[in-house]
């Protein structure tokens, strides 16, 4: 029996950043364990988005937060967070009065965000068709990293320092002794005995859940993205969103390839199925060629398919659950990778101190057996 | 003397510009298995989808890690299988194209 202070299951953008920040507040003893590789799950397909674009005050603040942290962790474990801003491209008088209302109060909590003209909008970027768009929402602040030197800097950084990270190692079993005191944590890797432990296991969640004998409301829905063969980098900087074509996003990568995707259909039901769908290649292809019409050259390279892992409200699931010391970093959806900085600093002070200066109330998981369910995040992009 | 040390480089993924002692390092740094190694390195991601470089690489990684070959699994293969322009996956016909 290998006994640790803390942990961590899943060593995805969350279960990392949870490591990081804890191993700074000082705690010693921390293991995260990854049936897979780093970033293996939904981190490592995920569209590389960093935004502070949200509708609602609580999410705007987060990542107002999180995006200060995006950029020390980038000069600590070393990968780049680009600022190269959110653009969203606005068609119609709703979408604009809908996105000015939003501006004012992300402008309230600090985040710059602006209305561009299309002309603007076509300065940032000239391959886009602006041609129907009356607007777009712009925040500089917001942009892009890359998901596996994000993962793999963590790696390295803890190699040299104390957190443990066990790749290749599943969890398949937890039993509580002495009270709920000890959690027993089993795995193909040896038995693991801590006081705290942490669910990070994004879409497995209610896996993890269900060997504790609880039911931890978070569903995998599959959503896909693609890349397309590399054309000279800089020409598609902000990540690209257009609310007409499905909810499309799309940027260009460092390497210079397309990356993004496009909204899951509505009545496609949760699966663990983690297969690419052809209709959506379809789907995906004819938005972003109307978005920018000369991508329509452009060649698909891979196409790949992860979750959103859904909690009920579309918000996360952050904090103490039911048993002392549980914690739970679950029900992301579409935004936990942006998130997963300041959630990592916000739930190691949770677990150190019992408290946090973040508005962690919101994202308390006891709300959703309350029955207090908030409003679904902002989830395009 | 190997070609390396001979001065030369060998490329082992000519659609992404990868060297042998590239993969190499990547393996040192703790890269090893082939779904690592098409991350770091990008071998296997460039317009052939791998079919010229993952069979090198694939005997590379066995060869430093002192494993069989039949026991490195390749990455596994994702859509298109042949790169597409996305007007075609959007479908437009081939007579469409300008
Ligand atoms: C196509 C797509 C595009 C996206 N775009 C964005 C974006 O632009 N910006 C953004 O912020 N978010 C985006 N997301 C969402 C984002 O990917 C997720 O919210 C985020 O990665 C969640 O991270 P995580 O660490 O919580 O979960 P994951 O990365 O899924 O990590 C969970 C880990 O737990 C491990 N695990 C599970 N069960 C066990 C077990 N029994 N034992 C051991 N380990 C276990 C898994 O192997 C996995 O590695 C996107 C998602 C998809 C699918
Ligand atoms: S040679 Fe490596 S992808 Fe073509």
């Amino acid at each position: 029996m290998i006994k640790r202070d803390v942990v961590i299951i899943g060593a995805g953008s969350t279960g990392l950043a949870i490591a990081y920040y804890l191993s700074k507040q000082g705690v010693k003893d921390v293991t995260v364990l990854e049936k897979g590789y780093v970033g293996s799950g939904s981190t490592g397909r995920c569209g590389t988005g960093i935004r502070a674009q949200f509708a609602d005050e609580p999410t705007i603040k987060m990542m107002k937060r999180s995006e200060e942290n995006w950029n020390k962790l980038g000069e600590e474990i070393g990968f780049d967070f680009r600022q190269t801003g959110y653009l969203y491209l606005l068609y119609t008088e709703e979408e604009i009065e809908q996105y000015r209302k939003m501006k004012k109060l992300q402008n309230s909590l600090g985040v710059p965000t602006e209305i561009l003209s299309p002309a603007e909008a076509e300065e940032l970027c000239n391959l886009i068709d602006t041609s129907e768009v009356k607007a777009a929402s712009y925040n500089p602040e917001d942009g892009k990293a890359h998901p596996f030197e994000v993962t793999t800097g963590f790696k390295k950084y803890f190699q040299e320092g104390e957190v443990e990270l066990k790749e290749q190692t599943e969890v398949n079993g937890i039993k509580l002794e002495n009270g709920e005191k000890w959690k027993i944590v089993k795995t193909t890797g040896g038995n693991y005995r801590t006081k705290v432990l942490v669910n990070a296991a994004g879409g497995w969640a209610r896996n993890i859940g269900e060997m504790m004998g609880l039911d931890i409301p978070v569903t995998p829905y599959r959503h896909q993205a693609i890349i397309t063969e590399p054309f000279k980098p800089g020409r598609v900087e902000p990540m690209i969103i257009s609310m007409r074509h499905e909810d499309a996003y799309l940027t260009q990568t460092e390497r210079g390839g397309i990356i993004g995707g496009i909204g899951t259909p509505e009545d496609e039901p949760p699966t663990y199925e983690m297969r690419e769908t052809l209709s959506f290649e379809e789907r995906v292809s004819k938005a972003f060629s109307s978005i920018v019409p000369s991508l329509k050259h452009t060649r698909i390279l891979r196409h790949w398919a992860g979750y959103y892992a859904m909690s009920p409200d579309g918000n996360p699931m952050l904090g103490e659950y039911k048993i002392p010391d549980h914690y739970l970093a679950v029900g992301f959806s579409g935004h936990g990778y942006m998130m997963a900085p300041i959630v990592g600093e916000g739930l190691a002070r949770l677990i150190v101190d019992r408290k946090t200066e973040l508005p962690f109330d919101y994202y308390d998981p006891g709300r959703i057996d309350k029955g207090e369910l908030r409003e679904s995040a902002l989830q395009m992009g | 003397m190997s070609r390396e040390e001979n001065g030369q480089e060998v490329i082992v993924c000519r659609c992404r510009d990868v060297t042998e002692r590239e993969v190499k390092e990547a393996i040192a740094e703790g890269y090893d298995t082939m779904e690592l190694l098409k991350r770091k390195t990008m071998i296997g991601t460039g317009t052939c989808g791998g079919r010229t470089c993952l069979p090198i690489v694939q005997w590379i990684l066995a060869r430093e890690t002192g494993r069989k070959i039949e026991e490195i699994r390749l990455p596994r293969e994702r859509s298109p299988i042949v790169p597409m322009p996305l007007k075609f996956a959007a479908g437009e016909k081939v007579g469409d194209m300008e």
